[in-house]
């Protein structure tokens, strides 16, 4: 009992405030190995809702060349993205004016799976943009553009890009290409992104302003999906290379 | 690695305590004190909606996860263990399709089905907007806690805890939940008039609460700010440094798998043990509290080897 006191006294010493346990953390693995059976009940539940679902989700859509995964600056996921959103959007768009889109914007953290070699399903398509979003055409003056660039050439994330070619140096845009044409801060230009995106998501703030606000009617996903379609029905697979398109130059 | 072995790996506190505890062949609390709660908190976080395992085609999860493995690990816990704190820090919803179609209902009939003690607010909560929202609320037999939101000019007026106090044998326990800025994360137009407020003071603020208005023995933050941020943004790792009796942040949204739990000091020189479990629900988070309440209030903090030991006699 002395001896316990003694503790007590050293204890105090220390400090008032003590902590008053000892912590043990560790974090594991769900895998068939460490949880070999699953719960029944909740099976039986999940399987509720799953058969409704399975139907439409399992269907697979096309078959993709190879793995396709974000990158930064330049993914192969974020170029097959944006590239086939552009097409479908200009394909779609019907522009008061004349002009149609000039170069297509979405963003990285919207990628949220990479696209495995092989079947891919609807579900994948789901889980690669389980996002809502809306395709919109922004018609941004040339010096909020020119802010899209800045914000493009600082970003630590390769965002999807579709008809430009981007040139970072020193965290700045170094050259920067519209359709072959260098841009031209006195010009205003038409750029398709995502409704979330024009509205200021992932600080895109340049969008808060635009000139033009135009909905497309259709979602991202959907865009995706008919494009998946499209390929298969044409007996081809879906892949996608790198070309450069934002690169960072010494 | 079976459950077995992972009740025993990982982490071992070894403390100036400890070694005297060693030095003096007799752990003090093995002498004549039965007073001793081992509380087991398991926890998750960005879940996304991720109900069944991911297919094995997957490049980097393949078969892993699920809703029906987690609860059958939970089951598992909980046949060892008396008590049990299930929580979640957030972005439950979203990721897969059953969040699209069904907006929430399965995940949190599921959480619920599993025995969720609480969960917290992430930034994805707010997908299908307030409504959608408050349209599944029903669902979760559990409580959402968010102290630094302010919904009272919103549908979710009152129908979201500010914070809970929760009891495990002779352990009171008091939870506050922390969420990140909405603006520029969130549309707009989903989150309405959620005002959100500074987490820093709110943390401060509850902390005291729990601690001297309702003498907790456990502060827990659960917590979506995220783990920790070169720029300086408010994170766990930030809270934790500025708080005094907040013991454990449960945190989430950077998707950090932090094993074994980070341990960062906070403003009174204690240690705050931060747990994040990485993301979609292919792990689960384990702590295991020994507390020791002997002679009044002072505890004792001891080497992990040495409890478990305790455990064994």
């Amino acid at each position: 009992m002395l001896s316990l006191l003694c503790f007590f006294g050293i204890f105090a010493c220390k400090g008032p405030d003590q902590q008053r346990y000892t912590l043990e953390g560790s974090v594991i693995l769900l895998d068939s190995i460490n949880v070999p059976e699953t719960d029944r009940e909740l099976e039986k539940i999940i399987m509720e809702y799953r058969e409704s679902l399975e139907a439409d989700m399992s269907k697979v859509l096309v078959y993709s060349e190879h793995v396709m995964e974000r990158g930064s600056p330049e993914g192969k996921l974020n170029n097959f993205v944006a590239d086939l959103v552009f097409d479908i959007g200009k394909e779609i768009y019907q522009p008061d004016d004349g002009k149609s889109i000039d170069f297509c914007l979405l963003n990285y953290g919207g990628l949220r799976v990479p696209l495995p070699k092989g079947e891919i399903t609807n579900e994948r398509v789901f889980e690669l943009l389980p996002f809502e979003n809306e395709m919109v055409v922004i018609t941004l003056t040339g010096e909020r553009t020119g802010e899209l660039f800045q914000y493009l050439a600082a970003s630590e994330r390769g965002m999807p890009v579709s008809g430009i070619k981007l040139k970072i140096k020193d965290k700045k845009p170094h050259e920067v290409l519209i359709n072959g044409q260098e841009f031209d801060i006195n010009k205003s230009y038409k750029v398709l992104t995502s409704d979330y995106l024009a509205g200021g998501g992932d600080h895109m703030n340049f969008f808060l302003q635009p000139v033009n606000y135009e909905l497309l009617g259709k979602r991202i996903r959907d865009a995706i999906i008919l494009h998946m379609q499209r390929v298969h029905a044409e007996g081809k697979k879906i892949s996608s290379e790198l070309d450069g398109r934002i690169s960072v130059v010494n | 690695m079976t459950l077995k072995n992972i009740d025993r790996r990982t982490f071992v506190k070894t403390t100036m305590l400890g070694g005297f505890a060693l030095g003096a062949g007799i752990p003090f609390w093995a002498s004549g004190n039965n007073d001793v709660s081992h509380l087991c908190i398991l926890h998750t976080n960005d879940t996304h909606s991720r109900i069944d395992p991911y297919p094995s085609n997957d490049p980097n999860f393949p078969m892993m996860g699920g809703y029906a493995r987690r609860a059958a690990l939970i089951s598992q816990v909980r046949n060892q263990v008396e008590h049990v704190l299930l929580l979640d820090a957030g972005d439950i919803f979203q990721g897969t399709p059953y969040y699209n179609i069904y907006g929430g209902e399965p995940e949190l009939r599921l959480m619920t089905k599993m025995g969720y003690d609480a969960s917290t607010i992430g930034n994805h909560e707010f997908d299908n907007g307030l409504d959608g929202l408050e349209r599944v609320l029903p669902y979760a037999g559990f409580p959402f806690i968010n102290s630094n939101y302010d919904f009272s000019q919103t549908i979710l007026n009152e129908k979201i805890e500010t914070y809970k106090i929760l009891y495990r044998g002779n352990l009171k326990i008091g939870i506050y939940g922390l969420g990140i800025e909405l603006e520029g994360l969130v549309g707009r137009n989903l989150y309405g008039n959620t005002v959100y407020h500074d987490p820093i003071k709110v943390a401060q603020r509850m902390e005291m609460i729990l601690k001297e208005e309702h003498h907790c023995d456990l502060v827990l933050c659960l917590s979506h700010l995220g783990y920790k941020y070169e720029t300086g943004k408010v994170s766990d790792v930030v809270i934790a440094g500025k708080t005094r009796y907040t013991d454990i942040i449960l945190g989430g949204h950077t998707h950090t798998l932090l094993d074994p739990p980070a341990q960062i000091e906070n403003a009174a020189g204690k240690i705050v043990y931060i747990g994040q479990t990485g993301y979609a629900g292919v792990r689960l988070g384990r702590m295991d509290l020994y507390f020791n309440k002997n002679s009044g209030k002072i505890f004792v903090e001891s080497n992990t080897t040495n409890i478990l030991k305790y455990q064994d006699v």
